[in-house]
């Protein structure tokens, strides 16, 4: 018997198989293809203080074994999701964190105080790492004082809320921002969002994406993900034991593994539940037969066991 | 229309498929089970998204991202194991996903989610016009068979660049036809659900020359009986807009299905969207997930 459970903190999940924010909808968007109580816990889509309508079209474009978007943060707002919303994430069985995403300081405040009293909330993801608005989401996560100032903030007006703060791969060094994160009161990383790229259609000489500049997802980035997960665990995970959620191009249970041996304790799935919804499931059934093959009694056992 | 219907994952098996025209191809993927039974349910309007590669043999891989493709005919058939659900889909090799589904043969697997979106809102009586331009042309289709079995009067334009370019079997009445605007059974698709059919092209390679909306025009100015008639159309963006454009200004109405460049096709990842009027306000809506049909009268048309 292999105990898949992990966990973030007081978050106890049945397994660190998690949905990726901005990919799975708000709550039970998926439920026609994938049983999402099976999964370990569930991201919503990011929330802002205001209704979103988000980027002017054309937002995604296929590209070699990824694809970039430009979403732009489209949501309906925190009065809509909380009317309409909340009550279906009531309903939902496994922990549940929001995302929460801003123009400054004050907004992501502002959510994160009402968001954080919720019944069915668990905890809060910060999105500091956003490349497709103008204001907010990145310029915080490229900065360790602007990190850090936005995280002390939220800190201080929730200070028992579970806080989760999501990077952005766009730095000279993930270390810094996590240690910044780590430092102004973060409970967990998650990384890495999305990797700045533009594509361009070279018959019209413009750029393909309504909004110029995108974020590469999918298996392209995969290696690099690895990668940062790793360096963010040695250097800061590790040291002040705080969990790590990866995300980044997983689309099997080999990538799942890849990244919890590489320190991560929770994965997500992004891009790949919007093309095979089904391979949560594979993904969960995957490690648990890894951990039986290789004698393993809890997938704890494997967080940061690279070698 | 709330998209109440139910949907699902499923792998299907081909059933068959064949070419037509230059580089068109038609397929059938056959579901049992629930999945027949799924499907089964697809309403005209409505579409799949299919995995162009090996999912049984790997999770990843390329092309990445499922294909959307409108679903051009549903039939149920005994099998030797229970009834089978017969989807038709209408394509062209275009690239890499398109090339992979040329290459299976009967009886290899697909990986296939559906059936997507909101069809079009049917009448239970009067007429109905269908047009369908370029590659919009297979839910046409699906549709004059449910008009058909509905007893809906009907008829259809087929509006192209070139004649090497209908998406649909171009019958020798098409050739033959003395008359470029009486409709005729031109496409053997059609003669299923008994639906006549004027063929238009913009460079006058066959049937009517010029534009499908021109087509309709002069049709209605010989025809003012079909003045009442409901619009149904599928196309690229350009004939559709001129097409909303004509139905506001005859006063008829007019339902288009939409396409855009999708990722997910089941409404999380928000990437289709059009501009969609809504009282005075304007809103992005998702293709996959509010429509693809539309009224013609809300949408808002880029230039």
């Amino acid at each position: 018997m292999v105990d898949l459970s992990v966990c973030l903190g007081d978050i106890r999940m049945a397994n660190p198989v998690m949905t990726a924010s901005g990919t799975c909808g708000y709550a039970f968007e998926l439920n026609d293809f994938v049983d999402v109580s099976a999964l370990g816990g569930f991201i919503t889509k990011s929330i802002t203080l205001e209704e979103r309508a988000g980027n002017p079209p054309q937002r995604t474009f296929e590209t070699a074994a990824g694809m970039i978007n430009a979403i732009g943060l489209a949501n309906v707002g925190l009065e809509r999701f909380c009317s309409e919303k909340v009550p279906l994430l009531d309903r939902m069985e496994i922990p549940v964190i929001v995302n929460v995403a801003g123009k400054g300081v004050d907004d992501y405040v502002a959510v994160s105080r009402r968001v954080a009293g919720l019944d069915c909330v668990a905890g809060l993801e910060l999105n500091a790492s956003c490349p497709n608005v103008k204001e907010g989401g990145i310029t915080f996560g490229t900065d360790p004082c602007a990190i850090s100032e936005l995280v002390s903030a939220v800190r201080k007006a929730c200070p028992e809320t579970y806080l989760i703060v999501k990077l952005t791969p766009n730095v000279t060094d993930i270390a810094q921002m996590a240690r910044a994160a780590v430092d102004a009161g973060a409970d967990c990383l998650s990384l890495i969002n999305t990797f700045v790229g533009l594509a361009i259609d070279v018959e019209t000489r413009r750029p393909v994406l309504g909004n110029r500049t995108g974020g590469v997802s999918g298996p392209a980035i995969k290696p690099m993900a690895v990668y940062m997960v790793n360096r963010v665990y040695e250097a800061v995970g590790k040291p002040l034991g705080v969990p790590i959620i990866a995300l980044g191009g997983i689309a099997t249970a080999n990538d799942a593994l890849e990244f919890i041996l590489a320190g991560a304790s929770a994965v997500c799935v992004g891009t790949q539940m919007m093309i095979d919804p089904n391979c949560a499931m594979v993904i969960i059934s995957g490690i648990e037969d890894y951990c039986r093959r290789h004698e393993v009694a809890s997938v704890m056992e494997l967080v940061g066991a690279l070698e | 229309m709330k998209n109440k219907l139910k949907r699902g994952q499923y792998v299907g098996r081909i059933g068959g498929q064949r070419s037509f025209g230059v580089g068109h191809r038609v397929m059938t993927i056959e579901f049992e089970g629930e999945a027949g039974s799924v499907l089964g349910g697809a309403v005209p309007g409505q579409f799949v998204q299919v995995a162009c590669r090996d999912m049984d043999i790997s999770r990843v891989g390329d092309p990445l991202l499922r294909r959307p493709f409108s679903i051009a005919g549903v039939r149920v058939e005994p099998g030797n194991f229970g009834e089978v659900t017969c989807l038709d889909l209408v394509y062209r090799v275009v690239g890499p996903g398109t090339r992979w589904l040329e290459r299976r043969r009967v009886g290899d697997l697909v990986d296939v989610i559906g059936p997507l979106g909101n069809g079009f809102t049917l009448p239970e009586d009067g007429k109905a016009i269908l047009l369908g331009g370029g590659i919009g042309f297979p839910p046409m289709f699906f549709l004059a068979d449910e008009l058909s079995r509905r007893g809906v009067q009907k008829v259809a334009f087929a509006g192209t660049r070139t004649v090497s370019h209908i998406e649909g079997s171009l019958k020798p009445a098409a050739i033959d036809s003395a008359d470029v605007l009486e409709p005729t059974m031109a496409l053997e698709e059609f003669v299923r659900s008994q639906t006549a059919c004027v063929i238009t092209t913009d460079d006058g390679s066959c049937g009517y020359g010029g534009s499908i909306v021109a087509a309709l025009g002069e049709f209605l100015v010989r025809n003012p009986d079909w003045g009442d008639a409901v619009l149904y159309a599928c196309g690229p963006d350009g004939m559709l807009k001129a097409l909303a454009g004509f139905a506001a200004e005859k006063g008829m109405a007019c339902q288009v299905c939409m396409e855009a460049y999708m990722a997910c096709g089941i409404g999380v990842c928000q990437s289709c969207v059009v501009t969609v009027k809504e009282g005075t306000a304007q809103k992005y809506k998702m293709v996959c997930a509010n429509g693809p049909v539309f009224d013609a009268a809300r949408v808002v048309w880029g230039s």
